[in-house]
């Protein structure tokens, strides 16, 4: 097993749901971030990340992404809360992203669900290929930063 | 006041017919209905342009959880505010 471990979750998230299944499990984690959306009463996370697909001038059936990135032994809170704000920001130009650090059981987790539709109405969906090149950049990043690490891509 | 000031509008065919059919839908002038128009949405920001603005918002959040010395305690607390709106 790699030292880091990018993990992307299998699932159309096509469903109806798909954003509160994914937002409402990310909140649930002991420290949470993200870009593009606000804190203000009336209007939930969850629907700020809805409104960009009502708002896009493209169609897609994914809703949203969800990826985590696990680490084989435990690191310090600060870098690994780092690595969430770096690789969210990565999104953020385009896509809304919410991130969270999991520190329940043995390895620490951190958790992504991007909003597949950008909040520029004009700017394409995240498709497999975006999305793929983003990951792919992600992992490279990573390895470059931490030389002495090993850094997998895996779809499960 | 006498509204004596002119404003010509460049539309198509269709588009004239279409804010004609709206105005008389709202039982209002041309001229009331675009007016109307105006008003109500003077102001309101698109969600592009929302969520743009949260993008400052964000980064202060985001600077705060990593900020070296805030506690993990206090970026808990950071974490149950946002929380709340998710």
């Amino acid at each position: 097993m790699s030292d880091i471990q990018i993990i992307v979750t299998k699932g159309a998230y096509d469903n109806d749901d798909a954003y509160n299944c994914v937002l409402g499990y990310i909140s649930q984690k002991a420290y949470l971030g993200g870009y593009g959306f606000c804190c203000i009463p009336g209007l939930s996370v969850i629907e700020q990340f809805k409104k960009s697909e009502t708002a896009s001038n493209y169609s897609g059936s994914r809703k949203v992404w969800h990826f985590y990135v696990t680490f084989l032994e435990a690191w310090k809170v600060t870098a690994l809360l780092e690595i969430c704000v770096q690789t969210a920001k990565l999104f953020s130009a385009d896509y809304q992203v919410m991130f969270a650090l999991d520190l329940e059981g043995r390895e620490p987790h951190l958790h992504f669900g991007v909003n597949a539709f950008s909040y520029h109405p004009d700017t394409p969906i995240l498709s497999d290929k975006i999305m793929g090149k983003y990951l792919k950049y992600i992992q490279t990043l990573l390895s470059q930063q931490y030389p002495n690490k090993t850094v997998t891509l895996i779809f499960k | 006041m006498k509204k004596s000031k002119r404003v010509d509008l460049r539309l198509t065919p269709e588009e004239k017919q279409f804010l004609k059919q709206q105005a008389q839908e709202q039982d209002m002038t041309v001229s009331e209905y675009t007016w109307h128009c105006i008003i109500n949405n003077a102001g309101k920001k698109t969600h592009e342009q929302q969520i743009t603005d949260s993008l400052a918002e964000n980064r202060i959040l985001n600077a705060l959880l990593l900020h070296p010395d805030l506690s993990n305690k206090t970026k808990k607390i950071i974490t149950e505010e946002i929380k709340q709106y998710v």
